[in-house]
């Protein structure tokens, strides 16, 4: 499966890359990394990503506009929020929109690898 | 976590167990629906049987119909052959149809004969084709061999009769045989008429044996489905009987709130007998979920209640990922208890999908009462917080200077010893006012440790000097007989701030001992500090200059003494005297305002002096307080010059500041300055210009 990573903190990029890269989930592949939401949906219409995951608070489009422009391009997109736990009702928005589940930053490796895992299940 | 939720709901797991429980299920009932097929088998036995035996005896009546047919015939032939000898005597013409009847009569007999010999399809008594099986009894071939004994030569001589043109001679040899044979004739088939009907009458009887016997098995079988099936009815009956007691144990005995909730959100029928009480309400199968929460939290977190809850029962979502936004975690809620007192209480909610195939049937709703485990964190968080304090304190307590750690050590313990027993000596026999006077000494006291601990740094201690304060204070205002009872409270702050003192006190054990008394320049910085803390927290600003290194030449307790009131009158000054710096400004003073205390020694005596440059004392702003307080009536105040007014402020518990702080609104400190006065046998002295300064002048010897 193709992976896209979407937050604004170079950090968690390169963590969540890192730990897909690294840690070896088998049948899951980076193929592009986004600042902010327009930027994903821009790369998402070149590289078709399966699995997506998303920061809620970017600049320019945040996470719940983003996960419905991902998700109109493909319905099946298996969308995994990433963000910090301030505001559940943010996350639930989310989850509405149609993501599938909800990592709380900070976050430890294995958690990321068991969520990427969950979400990528079935679909 | 939690299990994964398969989108398409055929693709998964379940349906091999669910097979496996037919399987069970048939093995549950497999000796009965064994013992329907054997009731079956034997009603078709006997079906069949009763079928085959009815056919038989069918037969057996054809049979015997067909031997008496046998014996008529035979008479017939034997009449027949009579009259035709009787027509030939007469000269008569012999009837046609006497010879018909005598050839058919032959031509039945040996049809007949040879059909009970060997079997044959024959005509029956109606003239329609019957077949006719072969007689198989002994008795019946042996009566069968010897009709055909008589038969055959009888049949021999009656074969010329059954052409026409026979002669006389033929006709009187076959009546001459059949007059010679025919009663034996008849004789046997009498005998085969009686044993065709023996044959058909012990076919009956067996097949009334064989119904019998199959009944009594159907019978039998049957009982035995009965018993074996109400047994196992009941068994299983109490089995479930038994779980229905156990589930109605733990929902009536659990602690948390639990039931299920429907697709509709509506609650399920079971539910454990706490969600009521954690709900502080009835609740009723099938009451709406968010209808019963709605009292309990806000509008917002409700709403988000009701998007989770659809989020679980979407299959899109993880249930395992969206545990962390759960907006129920945390409830909070205020109910009455029984009592009828208010009380805040802490809910969680915790939701689990019951999911049957690939579906979300049901949410499992746990209501948890958290309140415990919410009061410990706050609690430890307190506890925390006020550890670092006590740190910090201690670190401040070694960055003082260890002499003066140590004088104010021993003085703040032997002011607490003193307090201790001015408390305790304080019983109900003595008068009220004595006690007042007693609480009025210790609450002196205790505020000299407040301005030492301040001075020092220690805010910890200060802030819980100032507490006890505020408690000896309540017990002052309490007054009549419950004084005593109030008391009760007092030795417990007491208690702890003498634990603290003792740990300061380890502390200047350890420190490396320092020269004594004293140095005068850290005694002098920390009233400096004090007088920046006291301007800093009153909104002030303040250049002080101390001038205290002469209180080493005293005796201790006298410089003890001393320095108590130098640390009140500066905090006085700071609280009272010096104004803020906007009102400064419009009097056109610097906004720093200037404190000096100094102690001085003289050629006599030694004198003390606490002077600032602030707004002066105010005799008009002392006799309003003093009306404010309802300590005169507005005639008596009149009889009172501005000397008397002022002399006012060192009495107990008067203070011009209208709320009490760390420094300053107890109405305590000048009177400890007062009463440190006379312990000093020093004389007093104040002198103040409205708006320009105001010094205290304390003179001893």
């Amino acid at each position: 499966m193709r992976l896209l990573i979407v937050d604004d903190s170079n950090m968690i990029r390169s963590r969540i890359s890192r730990v897909v890269q690294q840690g070896g989930i088998a049948d899951l592949s980076l193929v592009g990394m986004a600042r902010n939401g327009a930027e994903a949906v821009r790369i998402a219409r070149a590289s078709q990503p399966d699995v997506v995951t998303m920061d809620l608070t970017m600049p320019e489009m945040d996470g719940v506009e983003c996960i419905e422009h991902l998700l109109r391009l493909n319905p099946k997109l298996n969308i995994l929020v990433v963000s910090a736990l301030s505001d559940k009702s943010t996350a639930i928005a989310a989850l509405k929109k149609g993501a599938r589940g909800f990592v709380g930053k900070p976050f430890s490796d294995d958690e990321l690898k068991m969520a990427l895992l969950d979400v990528m299940e079935a679909r | 976590m939690a299990a994964v939720l398969p989108l398409d709901p055929g693709a998964t797991a379940p349906r091999p167990a669910r097979t496996g429980t037919r399987a069970f299920q048939f093995g549950k009932y497999r000796e009965i629906i064994i013992a329907v097929a054997f009731f079956l088998l034997f009603d078709l036995g006997v079906l069949v049987l009763n079928f085959y035996t009815s056919f038989k005896i069918d037969q057996d009546t054809v049979a015997i119909n067909l031997a008496g047919r046998q014996r008529y015939v035979s008479q017939r032939i034997a009449r027949t052959l009579l009259e035709l000898d009787a027509a030939r005597a007469a000269g008569r013409p012999m009837k046609a149809e006497t010879l018909a009847e005598l050839r058919a009569g032959a031509k039945i007999f040996d049809l007949s004969h040879e059909a009970f010999k060997h079997g044959a399809t024959i005509p029956g008594g109606d003239g329609k084709p019957v077949f006719l099986d072969a007689v198989t009894s002994e008795q019946g071939r042996a009566l069968e061999a010897r009709v055909d004994t008589l038969w055959k030569p009888y049949f021999q001589k009656l074969q010329p009769l059954l052409a026409d043109g026979f002669g006389d001679q033929q006709l009187a040899d076959a009546l001459a045989y059949s007059q010679a044979s025919n009663i034996a004739l008849l004789n046997v088939a009498n005998e085969f008429v009686t044993e065709t009907q023996q044959i058909g009458a012990s076919r009956a009887s067996t097949l009334r044996l064989v119904q019998t016997g199959g009944i009594v098995l159907a019978l039998l079988n049957f009982a035995f489905i009965l018993f074996k099936f109400l047994r196992r009815l009941q068994t299983s009956d109490a089995a479930i009987e038994s779980a229905n007691e156990e589930n109605r144990e733990i929902l009536t005995s659990v602690r948390e709130g639990l039931f299920l909730l429907t697709p509709d959100f509506r609650l399920g029928s079971q539910l454990s007998a706490s969600a009521h009480g954690l709900f502080g309400r009835q609740l009723a199968a099938g009451d709406n979920f968010f209808t019963v929460l709605q009292p309990l939290v806000t509008e917002k977190a409700l709403s988000d209640a009701r998007d989770y809850v659809e989020l679980l029962f979407s299959a899109h979502v993880k249930e395992a990922l969206v545990q962390d936004i759960n907006p129920l975690s945390e409830v909070e809620l205020l109910t009455h208890n029984r009592l009828g007192r208010e009380s805040r209480r802490y809910l969680s909610f915790h939701f689990n999908r019951v999911q049957v195939g690939g579906a979300v049937r049901h949410l499992l709703v746990t209501v948890q009462d958290i309140t415990a485990r919410i009061e410990l964190e706050r609690k430890l968080g307190e506890e925390r917080q006020r550890s670092q304090k006590e740190f910090g304190m201690l670190l401040k307590a070694i960055d003082a200077d260890p002499a003066l750690l140590r004088q104010f050590v021993g003085h703040a313990e032997t002011g607490l010893l003193e307090v201790n027993d001015l408390l305790r000596g304080t019983s109900g026999t003595q008068g009220e006012a004595a006690i007042l006077k007693r609480l009025d000494q210790a609450a002196r006291r205790v505020h000299a440790i407040k301005g030492d601990a301040a001075t020092l740094g220690l805010d910890s201690i200060a802030a819980q000097a100032h507490q006890f304060e505020t408690e000896l204070a309540r017990v002052r205002q309490t007054g009549g007989g419950d004084i005593g009872a109030a008391l009760v409270a007092l030795p417990l702050p007491l208690e702890e701030l003498l634990t603290k003192i003792g740990a300061l006190k380890a502390l200047t054990g350890v420190q490396r001992a320092a020269a004594e008394p004293a140095a005068a320049d850290a005694g002098n910085a920390a009233l400096v500090r004090l007088a920046q803390e006291v301007a800093a927290a009153g909104g002030k600003k303040v250049e002080p200059t101390v001038r205290m290194g002469a209180v080493a030449d005293l005796e201790p307790e006298a410089a003890g003494l001393v320095r108590e009131i130098a640390v009140q009158l500066l905090r006085n000054a700071l609280a009272h005297g010096v104004e803020p710096p906007a009102e400064r400004r419009a009097a056109g003073k610097p906004e720093e305002g200037k404190v000096e205390v100094q102690l001085v020694r003289g050629e006599a005596d030694w004198c003390l002096s606490v002077r600032d440059d602030g707004g002066g004392l105010s005799a008009p702003r002392v006799r309003q307080r003093l009306l404010d307080l309802r300590w005169y009536t507005p005639a008596q105040l009149e009889n009172f010059d501005d000397r008397q007014i002022v002399s006012h402020i060192f009495r107990p518990g008067f203070s011009t500041a209208s709320d009490v702080s760390l420094h300053a609104g107890r109405g305590v400190g000048l009177d400890l300055v007062q009463a440190n006065v006379q312990k000093l046998g020093a004389r007093l002295t104040l002198s103040s210009t409205p708006g320009r300064h105001t010094e205290f002048k304390i003179r001893f010897a």
